[in-house]
């Protein structure tokens, strides 16, 4: 391969290298208005259908290089693919003097030997992305990190201090008789959507989906205020459950309420099942209490239990009022009950 | 006859080659390729009194260990970013890159697509997220390279926007 005497030394060693690790070099010095072609060298037919001349300007080389000249400094365009899946560099390159050198070498034998490393890692990485949305989904976030991180919701059990919600569709037995089942499944997921995306994000643990309803747990992740984040987490789910409404009454359609019971106290957290099948989930006198008073929630009210109450850092201006429930298998308990959204 | 550059920009494997692969040759495929350096397609878009000869840049995905080149983004006149509705991390990958596209060519019309949205089960944005997009980013597109939703209208939003 010959080349120009008044090529910079450095692009004669770089284009000799190329040419001897058989990546065919061609290369282009433009004049001094740093667009059109003066001098031409080296095997253009790797790169193109129409040989450049002398004349052309420097943007017919490839497409890429379209709107780019003048370059004022230098350059470089990497892996540029073309349809029949090859790949070159573009070098613009700038000597002593100023004038301008465009080189193309072929770089699809070392490309494609990444490229197959790169899709192996990207693949990987996706498919890891994918399993870990389904375990996610499966054992919710908190619970998967700390398995993930060898933490302490093992089969023996773990005892802590927790906050425990249960929501719930009112009237849903009705509506269910009366709709379609598709329908029904539709509705139940507009409802849950909102439902358990208010909970998330207050970190909450989706324990288990009750069909029309749910069992929450806050208190995993972090402990102090678990009950705040419950709390707090109940008002936005009666703000988007009103959202909810507010559109299915707009089209027309049944509109219904959700009731939710929350309560506070020590409880044991840990797996339980067989090898077979195995769920993470909290026990304590706690937890019934809670499904108790969602049991008697209205629709649109929260009910707490009295440690929850009187653990609320911020009641938020809602208006509670005292009542005596009568709660099944546990007796008689002091409730305090809010409508968060007639405040 | 108008010729613009437009680069996809967006994280790896959110399916920037896919869309350019349903906009241009109407053909999807289910396989997923790495895209190298940059691949350029064209497809000419007609917005009734002008003509738009869109030059697509499909550069590949930003990744922690090989973020996206300015080189590439050099003379672009818009840009499509591209998250997957089925990766929330994405989203903020979409943010980074809109900077950096910003501090090379300056401020120039974008568009953003968050892709796959076929994948109903996957789909991992909560409806609040959504509504938080919605407000914040216009325009904004929800779509699915497997089934074309959405594809035409927002490469064809972004033509209007280059010549308005």
């Amino acid at each position: 391969m010959a080349f120009p005497v008044d090529m910079p030394p450095h692009l004669v060693q770089h284009l000799a290298n190329m040419h001897l690790n058989g990546l065919n070099p061609a290369w282009v010095l433009l004049a001094e208005d740093g667009k059109t072609i003066v001098r031409i060298g080296g095997d253009w037919g790797a790169y193109c259908d129409v040989l450049p001349a002398v004349g052309d300007a420097a943007e017919s080389l490839n497409p890429v290089l379209w709107n780019m000249f003048p370059m004022s400094e230098d350059f470089r365009l990497s892996q540029i693919e073309t349809a029949d899946n090859r790949f070159f560099d573009i070098d613009v390159r700038h000597d002593a003097s100023g004038a301008c050198w465009v080189l193309f070498t072929d770089v699809s034998k070392v490309t494609r030997r990444f490229q197959e490393m790169q899709q192996a890692a990207n693949t990987l990485h996706l498919e890891y992305h994918r399993k870990h949305q389904l375990l996610d989904r499966h054992v919710g976030e908190l619970v998967m990190s700390d398995l993930l991180d060898g933490g302490g919701l093992y089969e023996k059990g773990k005892r802590r201090m927790i906050c425990t919600m249960f929501m719930d569709i009112r009237n849903f037995t009705v509506f269910n008789e009366a709709h379609d089942a598709q329908e029904v499944l539709e509705t139940v997921n507009q409802y849950l959507d909102v439902m358990l995306d208010s909970v998330i994000e207050y970190d909450g643990h989706v324990d288990k989906i009750t069909g029309d309803g749910a069992m929450v747990v806050f208190g995993l992740k972090h402990r102090a205020h678990c009950v705040q984040q419950a709390f707090d987490s109940a008002l936005l789910l009666m703000q988007r459950v009103a959202e909810v409404q507010q559109q299915r009454k707009q089209h027309g359609r049944a509109v219904l309420g959700v009731g939710v019971g929350i309560a506070s106290g020590e409880a044991v957290t840990g797996i339980v099942g067989t090898h077979v099948r195995r769920t993470f989930t909290a026990f304590g006198r706690h937890v019934n209490l809670a499904a108790r008073l969602e049991s008697r929630a209205p629709a649109g009210a929260v009910l707490l239990d009295a440690a929850s109450y009187h653990d609320l850092d911020d009641r938020r201006h809602c208006q509670f009022s005292l009542r005596h429930i009568q709660a099944k298998g546990i007796g008689e308990v002091e409730a305090w009950e809010t409508f968060p959204l007639q405040a | 006859m108008i010729q613009k550059k437009i680069c996809m920009l967006g994280a790896f494997g959110v399916g920037k080659t896919s869309l350019v692969a349903r906009f241009v040759h109407s053909r999807f495929s289910d396989r997923y390729l790495s895209t190298m350096g940059v691949k350029v397609d064209r497809k000419l878009i007609d917005l009734g009194e002008k003509k738009v000869n869109m030059m697509l840049w499909d550069v590949y995905g930003e990744e922690e260990n090989r973020k996206v080149a300015t080189n590439y983004m050099r003379g672009a006149a818009g840009a499509m970013l591209v998250a997957d509705g089925t990766r929330p991390a994405t989203l903020d990958v979409v943010d980074v890159l809109l900077a950096r596209l910003r501090d090379t060519v300056g401020d120039i019309p974008w568009v953003l697509m968050v892709n796959k949205h076929d994948l109903v089960d996957q789909w991992a944005l909560p409806a609040s997220r959504m509504q938080q997009l919605e407000m914040e980013t216009r325009p904004m597109y929800l779509s699915s390279a497997k089934t074309g939703e959405h594809v035409e209208t927002a490469f064809r939003q972004l033509a209007a926007m280059m010549v308005e």
